[in-house]
């Protein structure tokens, strides 16, 4: 079975890319090989789903493989009436949004493998996240589904608004995906698994309290509000909800696919998911009602105010959005009939997405203003609007309205049972976005469809009846459920069972006179007032503020790092060379100085004594070369005219030469002194060359940077000093210097120990300078032949 | 002939070095650039990768190679020894010089090529392999001299003025990391008498409180940091990289800040003793700053090099982050990650020369179109970019993934945040080169015919980033050598036994089987053993250094069979 699985989960992955290949060959056909692959999925989906019914009930299975057993990852997968019901609304859907993309893309044929092949991968990511049973699987496909609609919300690539509308979306549901990473990771700490089914069957009916200790508890809910935040960036909840509008800028199959049934629906899937595990911990319930009921009301206020239209819906869909988070906050009482909601939602959602995009289609703008009449042109969509839109509204006789009565109800019931307060703010948040989302509805269809444009200038290109059918189907579905609640509860139900544990009230179109029919009858009529009173107005007051825009403040946030970066760069220095080094060095100093201090105890404080120095070796002739030693150094920092520095710097060459023969070293004095002459004749030399202005430079003398250098050298001088003391301690270790003059004579046969140290002890490492010296020359070699080549061919 | 395929095996250690030394100095002796001397360093090229999986081979069942030079013993001689994060990292090494050697081929007419390029570029390699195989403080100086010296005539080989201009800060700075690295090297020497890395952490095994030990520590740790791009001792890289022909850079930003920081793990792993706790906790002070700092400066930059290298420095601070937490995991986790992001910081690289082969620029501005005319060049892109990002499942993720655990384990909270902010940052930083570079129309930038070559370079970055994505798919086997080369470095007496008692285990060969599988299974469930920890609040490095104490009982063990086994002989 897992086979079967993986099958419906990766079948869009591989095949998906095949597409982008034989797309040249098929072009505008291409669409109905694509729809194979929806095909695939949906048909092993509902194989598993049937192995693992039984008995009118879904048993929840996990099957995987291995993966990353070093991480104790598995590629494992849970197939439980939550899954199962996500995935088949994700796949069934991915075969209509193809269905109704091969009519949508017909104009752009060169680009529609891609655009397939994007959706494909797409839609094996969405797959892939509702059937994961691993957390990090989940997450692996979670971020995916992110890559793969940042690449179908900015398909259309070469427009700003796209681009705009991907980046908000990517970098929003990237930040808001990494800390629910977080979240997952802490789960995985406290449970020791990654595993999700292990972590509820570890839970089982216990609360939360009682299997972790206290100090654990602020753990978990770090981790709940990491995976919140999570799900509400999926979910475009508050304050997230600011990219969902923008990411309309994608082409409208994208936005009927991703933005009603897919990709907004996974942050409601996870609410789901990890409902098992956070329904006994204070604060879940909390942070779901308040954010989801804001975010309700916000959606509504706005899909009042806008007039684009798929800006209408899209905010619509966060309104909608935030009343399915806000209903699993009602804890028990909100997991009734989700999927009923969340199914609802898909049908009228998708079906008014596909409206939208048949309309801008048919007469190319998005501005509702400029749209009248439509019904005319075309009945079926004009029809299947009018379902969805009412649908959508709330009126009696749709799911809308059924999905609204039982939300109604719970508020009322969650009011009562707190005893009201400041819990009337939920009837209050849902009332106002459910009155402006029946206003807007009305708007969409009368506008759309049948009011008489103004000026009549619409040129309407009449669109297929097979490009109508898709959303034809979707506003069916809608009516249907609406129609017949009970049949389509009692499915659904048999769904509910994995992992709910509740046995669903009955559903019905009327439930009889009481306290939720009345305000829902109330909604309506003030819904339907504030449409006539807006439409006496003409509408003019649509339109939303600036500062009400988050997106305005998360692009000016965007650029504001920018600016950051520019202003630390340049705090920085990055672009100034010649202070790098006094910025190293400085560096250097300071944290050398830092974590000595931080080190110092009583036994690294004889080093300064300096009572261990062997006074008796210490003879006159030390001390004069000490001294000039120093001298030299500090008229290579005091000399004013280059060439007394460099006879400065070669007299302290000179000096540390004579220092090797009081040491008893004359191969290294040797060396030394050779070195020092050799450096100073070719300085000399070329001295000699250099121009005039170059010879003649003094420093000029800044006395703020020159007494930032004195403590610089100060701090730095005083570091290697005060490590070459500590070097030179006398400590208990062996020297192996030993075992080189023991042994040099009968082992390397020579008698001065550093000779047989350079070419035969160490003679590799001597090996290894040599070959410095060649890259060296080579490296000279290499500036001298271009320089050649650039005087010698400059004809060329 | 038994004892010739024996000795061969013995010096198959260094054989990599060698082959890569031979190959410079055939080179320069093969003077005017054509096809045969190509032919001459590709195949040289391959032997080395050949070379170095073989030693990849031989070392991933946790067995420790050793070579003492001249066969002078272990202390006094220099000692080359290659455990497995050694022969991983040359690994990945010697597979980037063969693929920037094919694209320079690629790419580069032959009456265009400068006769010095080749070899200069072989000589680099061959320093940072022998840095990543030597067990010697001195030869390890030896060996930055090498890479360092061939680098700074790479950088200087164009010598016009731009070039040299901004060569001189990589430079000054790095001659002056040499120098305070030699005097390390003394110092080191000085305290204890030796330089062999074995010897020095038998030596010092007892001192992990000792003042002396920790500065001294600390001074090398910030001497490597030059090399690796610490914040702020990052000064030197980004200017100096981005005026480099693109397979060079490449290798540059590929290899070169990652010796620094292999150098810091060999430092407070396998030289000096664990549980250096203060050092550990400024270096995750760093590394918070190095993620961000470097990250934000990379979003105000206007060209794609520079873009790519001050990521490349944020970068280095997950490493360092990685450090700096210093369990188990987390150090898994760096090595992973340092694997992954040579690949794929070099494969950027090369991207963006392809970029600019069809662009013609390196500014962000003046640049578009790529996405529509090379479709295929912005796949290659769009996988490295979202890799580099962490995002899974791409390889990037899982050396994040781990890092972050860790973090969130030890209660790390800021490290974790900024590990966060750094990688949605770069993801924002890839996605603005996404967009000025692939996506924008720009119809003043003129797409002119595919230069000649551009076919096979661009399926020379493609092999390479396949190998990316492979390691990211199925990053078991990876995971699971980083695993083993964690295990290796944190059980120290292991190397030390290997490389201090090689007089006995030279004549039998000893590491007997048995102790090899033991450590093996052991090494495997390390990190799951490690999975099931509980999650303490007050849990701190110090435990868990005590925690890898496991090892250490298991070590003895294999240590008395050792010795065992010698007397019977």
């Amino acid at each position: 079975m897992i086979n079967t699985l993986l099958i419906g989960i990766l079948a869009p992955l591989v095949l998906g890319p095949t597409l982008l290949l034989i797309s040249p060959k098929l072009k505008n056909k291409l669409g109905w090989v694509a729809m194979l692959i929806p095909l695939i999925s949906i048909t092993s989906i509902v194989k598993v789903a049937l192995s693992v019914y039984s008995h009118h009930a879904i048993k929840a299975t996990t099957m995987g493989l291995e993966w990353i057993p070093n991480l104790g990852i598995d590629f494992s997968f849970l197939v439980d009436g939550v899954s199962l019901f996500f995935g088949l609304v994700v796949s069934v859907m991915g075969l209509l949004v193809v269905l109704y993309s091969k009519y949508y893309l017909h104009e752009t044929v060169q680009d529609n493998g891609r655009f397939y092949c994007y959706l494909m991968l797409f839609m094996s990511a969405m797959l892939g996240t509702v059937f994961a049973n691993n957390l990090i699987v989940l997450l692996v496909f979670w971020e995916f589904t992110g890559i793969t609609s940042f690449l179908l919300i900015g398909f259309s690539h070469e427009k700003k608004e796209s681009r705009t509308g991907a980046l908000m979306a990517f970098v929003t549901t990237g930040l808001t995906g990494l800390l629910l990473l977080a979240g997952l990771i802490l789960l995985t700490i406290l449970f020791k698994t990654s595993d999700f089914s292990q972590i509820v069957s570890l839970i089982g009916e216990n609360s939360l309290t009682t299997i972790f200790s206290p100090n654990q508890i602020p753990y978990l809910k770090a981790a709940m509000a990491l995976i919140l935040i999570g799900a509400f960036g999926k979910s475009a909840q508050f304050p997230f909800q600011y990219w969902l509008p923008n990411a309309m800028a994608a082409p409208t199959p994208v936005s009927a696919y991703l933005h009603s049934a897919a990709m907004v629906k996974l942050g409601i899937f996870l609410t789901v998911r990890m409902y098992p595990i956070f329904k006994t911990l204070s604060g879940w319930n909390e942070t779901l009602l308040w954010v989801g009921f804001i975010t309700m009301a916000i959606g509504g206020v706005f899909s009042f105010l806008s007039n684009d239209l798929k800006g209408i819906l899209a905010y619509t869909t966060v309104s909608q959005l935030g009343f399915l988070i806000g209903f699993y906050g009602l804890g028990t009482l909100g997991l009734e009939h989700d999927f009923f909601q969340i199914l609802n939602h898909v049908f009228y959602k998708g079906s008014l997405f596909m409206v939208a995009g048949i309309i801008i289609h048919s007469i190319g703008t998005k501005d509702i203003r400029k749209i009248g009449g439509l019904a005319s042109v075309m009945p079926l969509t004009a029809l299947t609007a009018t379902i969805a839109g009412l649908s959508m509204a709330g009126i009696p006789g749709t799911m809308g309205f059924i999905s609204k009565e039982i939300m109604v109800s719970k508020v009322l019931e969650l009011v009562n049972v707190n005893g009201g307060g400041v819990y009337w703010i939920f009837p209050a948040l849902l009332f106002i976005s459910a009155m402006c989302l029946i206003a807007t509805s009305l708007r969409f269809i009368y506008h759309c469809f049948y009011r008489k444009t103004q000026d009549g200038s619409l040129s309407v290109h009449k669109p297929k009846l097979v490009f109508q059918l898709p959303p034809f189907i979707l506003s069916l579905g809608a009516l249907f459920l609406g129609l017949f609640p009970e049949s389509g509860g009692h499915i659904l139900n048999q769904l509910n069972s994995g992992i709910h544990h509740v046995s669903p009230s009955h559903l019905a179109i009327f439930h009889g006179f009481n306290e939720p029919l009345l305000f829902g009858m109330s909604i309506i009529a003030t819904g339907f007032i504030l449409f006539a009173v807006a439409q006496s107005v003409n509408w003019r007051f649509t339109g939303i503020h600036k500062v009400l825009l988050f997106e305005t403040h998360f692009l000016s946030m965007l650029n504001g790092i920018k600016l950051l970066g520019k202003q630390i760069g340049s705090k920085l220095n990055v672009d100034k060379q010649q202070n790098y080094l006094a910025i190293i060095i400085s560096f250097f100093v300071i944290s050398f100085w830092y974590i000595g201090f931080s080190t110092v105890t009583s036994n690294i404080l004889p080093i300064f004594s300096l009572e261990y120095l062997e006074t008796d070796t210490l003879h006159f002739v030390h001390l004069v070369a000490g001294s000039l030693l120093a001298i030299s150094s500090i008229c290579i920092i005091a000399a004013r005219k280059t060439i007394s520095k460099f006879i400065a710097l070669s007299v302290t060459g000179f000096t540390v030469g004579f220092y090797f023969m009081l040491y008893k070293a004359p191969d290294l004095a040797l060396t030394q002194m050779l070195i020092e002459a050799a450096a100073l004749v070719l300085v000399l030399i070329l001295f000699s060359k250099m121009p005039k202005t170059l010879k003649n430079q003094t420093d000029p003398i800044d006395y703020t940077s020159s007494g930032f250098k004195l403590i610089i050298s100060i701090g730095f001088g005083a570091m290697m000093t005060s490590l070459i003391l500590i070097a030179t301690l006398p400590s208990s270790f062996k020297h192996m210097g030993k075992y080189f003059i023991d042994n040099t004579l009968s082992l390397a046969k020579g008698s001065n120990a550093v000779n047989t140290i350079l070419v035969d002890f160490r003679g590799f490492d001597t090996m290894g300078e040599i070959t410095v010296l060649v890259v060296a020359t080579l490296g000279i070699l290499g500036m001298l032949m271009n320089k050649k080549k650039s005087t010698g061919a400059s004809d060329d | 002939m038994i004892h010739i395929l024996q000795s061969l095996i013995n010096n198959i250690v260094v054989l990599p070095f060698f082959v890569a030394l031979v190959t410079a100095l055939v080179g320069i002796m093969w003077r005017l650039p054509g096809s045969g001397r190509r032919l001459f360093f590709s195949v040289s090229a391959s032997i080395q990768v050949i070379l170095a999986c073989f030693i990849i081979f031989l070392t991933h069942k946790v067995k420790i190679l050793f070579l003492p030079v001249g066969a002078w013993k272990a202390p006094f001689g220099i000692s080359i020894t290659i455990d497995i994060f050694g022969s991983l990292l040359i690994g990945i090494t010697t597979l980037l010089s063969l693929f920037a050697i094919l694209y320079l081929f690629a790419t580069l007419k032959k009456s265009k090529e400068n006769p010095l390029l080749l070899p200069l570029i072989q000589f680099m390699i061959a320093g940072i392999i022998l840095s990543f195989s030597t067990g010697d403080f001195f030869n390890l100086f030896v060996s930055f001299e090498i890479f360092l010296i061939a680098s700074y005539g790479l950088l200087t080989l164009k010598s016009d003025e731009s070039s040299i201009k901004n060569a001189f800060p990589y430079l000054g700075i790095n001659v002056i990391g040499g120098t305070l690295f030699v005097l390390g090297a003394s110092f080191v020497y000085g305290m204890y008498g030796t330089l062999n890395f074995a010897d020095i952490s038998a030596q010092t095994s007892h001192l992990a409180q000792d003042p002396k030990l920790i500065l001294i520590a600390s001074y090398l740790v910030l001497v490597f940091g030059i090399k690796a791009g610490f914040f702020p001792l990052f000064y030197w890289l980004p200017r100096s990289y981005s005026c480099l022909p693109a397979p060079v850079a490449a290798l540059f930003a590929g290899l070169l800040t990652k010796v620094g920081i292999y150098a810091i793990i060999r430092t407070l792993t396998t030289i000096f003793p664990l549980g250096l706790v203060s050092i550990y906790s400024a270096i995750g002070y760093l590394s918070i700053f190095t993620m961000v700092v470097a990250i934000i400066i990379s979003l105000s930059r206007s060209n794609i090099r520079e873009i790519l290298c001050y990521n490349l420095i944020s970068h280095i601070g997950f490493l360092m982050a990685a450090i700096a937490i210093f369990s188990p995991i987390s150090l898994t986790g760096g090595i992973f990650y340092m694997m992954h992001h040579m690949v794929v910081i070099a494969s950027l690289f090369l991207i963006s020369g392809l970029v600019i082969q069809i662009t013609k620029t390196d500014v962000l501005k003046d640049s578009g179109n790529v996405w529509k005319h090379h479709g295929f060049v912005g796949v290659l892109f769009l996988v490295q970019a979202l890799s580099l990002a962490g995002l899974p499942p791409f390889s990037g993720f899982w050396g994040k993934f781990l890092i972050l655990r860790e973090a969130i384990r030890f209660d790390q909270v800021s490290v974790a945040a900024a590990i966060i902010l750094a990688s949605i940052l770069t993801l924002l930083s890839m996605i603005r080169i996404w967009f000025h570079v692939f996506l924008k129309k720009n119809d003043g930038l003129k797409m002119g015919s595919v230069p000649k070559g551009f076919k096979r370079s661009t399926t020379v970055v493609s092999i390479l980033v396949l190998f990316s994505l492979i390691m990211g798919i199925f990053s078991n086997p990876f995971i699971s050598a980083s695993n083993k080369a964690m295990s290796l470095l944190l059980n120290k007496s292991r190397y030390e036994n290997k490389v201090l008692s090689y007089e006995q285990t030279l004549k039998m060969e000893t590491d007997s089987h048995s102790s090899h599988s033991e450590n093996d299974a052991h090494s495997k469930d390390v990190t799951k053993k490690d999975t099931n920890h509980h999650m303490e609040s007050n849990h701190d490095t110090h435990k868990e250094v005590k925690h890898s104490s496991k090892h250490f009982k298991l070590e003895s063990i294999s240590k008395k069979e050792v010795s065992n086994g010698s007397s019977v002989h």
